[in-house]
This record gives C-alpha cells, structure tokens and sequence, in this order.
C-alpha cells in the first residue's frame, strides 16, 4: 500500500490513494472526539499555570476557561471541519482499464489549509493516545507496529488504532517537513 | 518636663520592579519533535538551532523554559502555544 505527496505553490495533492486510506483519514475526525476520553478536555485545554500554582492564580485560570478555552474550541472544531470538507473532495481516478485494480482516489487541499490538517491528526493522535493509553511509558508506543513479533497477539481493533495512529504521524511529519 | 524626642524617620524609596515571567513548554509523548521545533520558531522567531536545543530539553529533560519576561506577554505566548497543542504554562522565575 502506497501513497504519494505533492506539494506546489498552491495545493497538496495525495494521490495514489486506497479505500484505506480515505477510511482512515474520515476516522480521524471520530478519534478526535472527546466521547469516552476522560481527560481529553484536559489535555487540549489545559489550564495556563502548573498545578502548584492553580490556587494563587484562580483569576487567571477562571478568565482563562472563559476566554481562551472557548476560543481554541471553537479554532479546533473549526480545523476538523476544514479538513472533513477536504476529504469529502477526494475524486476517485481509475488508472487502468483492468477493472481488478483496486480504486484509487486523489486529493487536492488547499496550501492554507495545511494548518487545519495538522491540527485535525494531532488531536485524533492526542486523544487516540489517551483512550487506549498509547504510551504506557512516556516516549514509549505501547506495541510498535514495526514489530513482527507482536501483530499476532496484538488485539485486533488496538492494532488498527496504532496503525491510524502511525498514518496519522506520518502524514504530519510530511506537512511539518513540506507544507507548514 | 518630660524631653519629647523626635524619633528620626528614614525613607527609603522603593523601586518595585515586575517579577519576570517564564514560560515552559512540558514535554508530551504524542507532539512530534519536528513540529515542537517548528512552532518555537514560528512563535518566538529563534533560529533553526536554538529551536532544535529547546525542542530537544524538553524532550530530555521534560520541560524547557522558552521566554522570560512580562507577565502580560507570557500568558500571550501560553496561549499560542496552546493553540498549537503543546502543553504550555506561565511561572514566575524562582
């Protein structure tokens, strides 16, 4: 399964595509979700002082809940939306006349919605983290997919999620490296 | 008759200086390093290399103070680094 990334002055284009892929990507917007993440609001909108300092800095923090919070939650549902509206416009392109070959889809983004697609995949990969406890040990990923050992005693649906998770990633790493 | 003393007074003139303010980025498993030392630099304008020595503390070290200085602008650089994802807070310096 491959996939290929451009970048020109005015779009990011992802061909070569599979139906995977796209499942993947449209998951990511639920894997973002705060539903059954105990602790997602907590990580995306954290408070602005360390816990030593919550009590002296109340005012601070209450303003802060007021404020800031909403602000980012509403830039944060807002970047989801940009990047579900991006993924709605994926066109499926048949590259042979042998109608065995899978489909293939190619996907155009907008440059300036670079951001929005990073910030959609850090939260899916944030809040992933959190509802199957990822890294059990920090900078430590639980089950690494590259090791063969491993898939066969690994739970089927936590393997998916690690595989979303490891798309996810590097999707970003090319948008850090090519497009932000 | 009692001698009135007159207590001798001193003044002393009090320069209040704001205490400075840092702010610290705490290290996540989940951020990608590459994206920690873009936002440094895309925030705080540093140069490539000392982006990549603050991103690298934070991931050895667990936390790396990235500013110091006024209160005011600190919690304005919280709240960019918030709103790039980043565990981010303000402290006053020890």
């Amino acid at each position: 399964m491959r996939l290929s990334l451009q970048k020109n002055p005015a779009r990011l284009r992802i061909t070569e595509m599979e139906e995977i892929h796209l499942d993947f990507l449209r998951l990511a917007a639920d894997d973002a979700s705060m539903n059954d993440c105990p602790g997602g609001r907590e990580r995306l909108y954290p408070p602005p002082v360390s816990q030593r300092d919550l009590e002296e800095e109340e005012e601070l923090v209450e303003d802060w809940k007021e404020f800031v919070t909403s602000e980012l939650e509403m830039k944060f549902a807002s970047e989801v939306g940009i990047f579900l509206s991006d993924l709605d416009d994926a066109k499926a392109v048949r590259r042979s006349s042998d109608k065995e070959s899978p489909k293939q889809y190619r996907l155009d983004i907008p440059l300036e919605h670079g951001m929005a697609w990073f910030s959609s995949l850090n939260q899916a990969r944030l809040l992933l983290d959190l509802k199957f406890k990822l890294h059990e040990q920090p900078d430590e990923l639980a089950t690494s997919i590259v090791q063969e050992q491993s898939i066969e005693d690994e739970d089927p649906d936590r393997l998916l999620v690690l595989m979303r998770y490891e798309f996810y990633a590097w999707i970003q790493e090319w948008l850090v490296r090519h497009a932000l | 008759m009692p001698t009135i003393i007159t207590p001798e007074t001193i003044t002393r003139p009090v320069i209040s200086l704001d205490t400075p303010w840092q702010v610290v980025i705490h290290n996540d498993p989940v951020n990608l390093m590459s994206y920690v030392s873009f936002v440094i630099r895309k925030i705080f304008g540093y140069q490539e290399k000392e982006a990549e020595r603050l991103m690298l503390q934070v991931h050895r070290q667990g936390r790396s103070i990235v500013w110091t200085g006024a209160r005011e602008r600190a919690e304005h650089y919280v709240r960019e680094l918030q709103s790039h994802q980043l565990m981010a807070t303000l402290e006053k310096t020890d």
